[in-house]
């Protein structure tokens, strides 16, 4: 019953931690269990597409005696990123439109929720009159 | 890790180390090339080396399978490689078209051809063939013929001996010559199959990045153990904790999996939550229906 995260949406996700900064895996996988539950074994694939793609390249640091590699978003990413936010807003928006309206629709007495979704469909509703 | 299954449905839960999970790792991605199989064993290396000593357990139980985790890396490559081909298909589907129409128009010509394509294949195999056994005859031939030239000599000694020994040196240098020769051919015959075989091989690598797709496609569907249900065909990535669950299962009954699913619930409300909020989204209706 969980919604499942499609792939593309873990790149948008994993570049977006990426345009805040270079990082290694390992931080890159708590950063985005902060949010989300998703297993330990689920970024290697994103962040090995986001290289091949050339939307992100790797370098290597020392830490302590051995190499850290680093994970960098490429200017070619940061546009992809751009793209990704901006269809992540259709996107929702798109979902939106059948989540909310079953909200307002559903006669369930909950005051609030219906003035609240009243609101928000009024644009809606104008429209189609 | 390895999982159990046991009549009762529990799952027990087998100590593995961290050279342990990497070694079954690099076994899986066998089939993968080089440069991708080591680029996922040094990341999960790093990985290791990240958590640290004492997190060691933990991340391996919390990685799960490592059949699950390779089929992960392996699905992604396959994917890569299909993305890759992606273009072609159109240009292959309009040109086969054409081929059909060529095929039609060309047969009472091509067809001929074929088959004398055919036949030339076939007679060079042949002649090769007829060359490699011919070689083979010789040499047997003259290693009968030098073992012929001893025994004769053997028994030339009463009547001349300089004739005897010149017939017995003769026939023994003729011998290892022959000899030499044999192993020779043997070697050169060996070469030039695994050259050719190599060349049709190089010639199938398609075939095998193929083969590599299909069994991704079919290990997504083998390595789905039952805590994995959530897992989706095309990604294998859900709210779900499927990890945790996995590591979590050692004792897990009928009577807590409400409980469990209860607890999930939760878990994935409040991270859909931080998931909206996290991406400017000031309208959360769970949030909402929460706090009524």
């Amino acid at each position: 019953m969980a919604f499942k995260i499609e792939s593309k949406l873990l790149d948008a996700c994993a570049l977006a931690i990426l345009s805040k900064g270079d990082t290694y895996g390992y931080e890159i996988t708590q950063q985005f269990k902060q949010a989300i539950i998703i297993s330990e074994s689920t970024l290697y694939p994103v962040l090995r597409r986001l290289q091949k793609e050339k939307l992100c390249m790797t370098y290597d640091e020392p830490y302590q005696g051995r190499n850290r590699r680093y994970y960098s978003i490429t200017d070619a990413g940061r546009e992809q990123l751009r793209d990704y936010r901006k269809q992540w807003q259709d996107y929702k928006l798109a979902i939106d439109i059948f989540l909310e309206e079953d909200n307002g629709s559903g006669s369930r007495g909950r005051g609030e929720n219906n003035k609240n979704s009243s609101r928000k469909n009024g644009g809606g509703e104008d429209e189609q009159e | 890790m390895r999982i159990i299954k046991t009549a009762a449905g529990k799952t027990e839960v087998g100590k593995m180390n961290r050279n342990d999970f990497i070694d079954k790792l690099r076994k899986e991605l066998a089939k993968l090339p080089v440069e991708e199989r080591e680029a996922a064993i040094e990341y999960y290396e790093e990985y290791f080396d990240e958590a640290g000593p004492e997190h060691e357990q933990e991340l391996i139980e919390a990685l799960g399978n490592p059949k699950r985790v390779a089929a992960q890396i392996k699905s992604d490559y396959a994917a890569r490689l299909l993305e890759d081909e992606e273009p072609r298909p159109v240009k292959k589907g309009l040109s086969a078209a054409w081929w059909v129409v060529l095929g039609i128009c060309s047969a009472p010509v091509s067809i001929p051809a074929a088959i004398a394509l055919a036949a030339l294949a076939i007679s060079i195999f042949i002649a090769f063939a007829g060359v490699v056994i011919s070689i083979f005859a010789a040499i047997a031939g003259a290693f009968i013929g030098s073992i012929a030239c001893v025994v004769m000599g053997i028994m030339a000694v009463p009547v001349s001996l300089s004739a005897a020994l010149f017939l017995i040196g003769g026939g023994l240098a003729a011998l290892a010559l022959l000899t030499a020769a044999g192993i020779g051919a043997v070697i050169a015959v060996k070469a030039i199959v695994k050259a050719v075989v190599k060349y049709i091989r190089k010639r199938g690598s398609k075939n095998r990045d193929r083969k590599i797709i299909r069994d991704a496609d079919v290990e997504k569907w083998k390595y789905r153990d039952p805590g994995y249900e959530d897992i989706t065909e095309d990604t294998g990535y859900s709210f779900r904790a499927d990890c945790g669950n996995e590591s979590q299962t050692g004792d897990i009954n009928m009577s807590s999996t409400d409980k469990m699913a209860a607890q999930q619930y939760e878990e994935e409300v409040s991270a859909a939550m931080i998931l909206h909020e996290a991406e400017g989204c000031a309208e959360v209706p769970e949030a909402k229906r929460e706090a009524e």
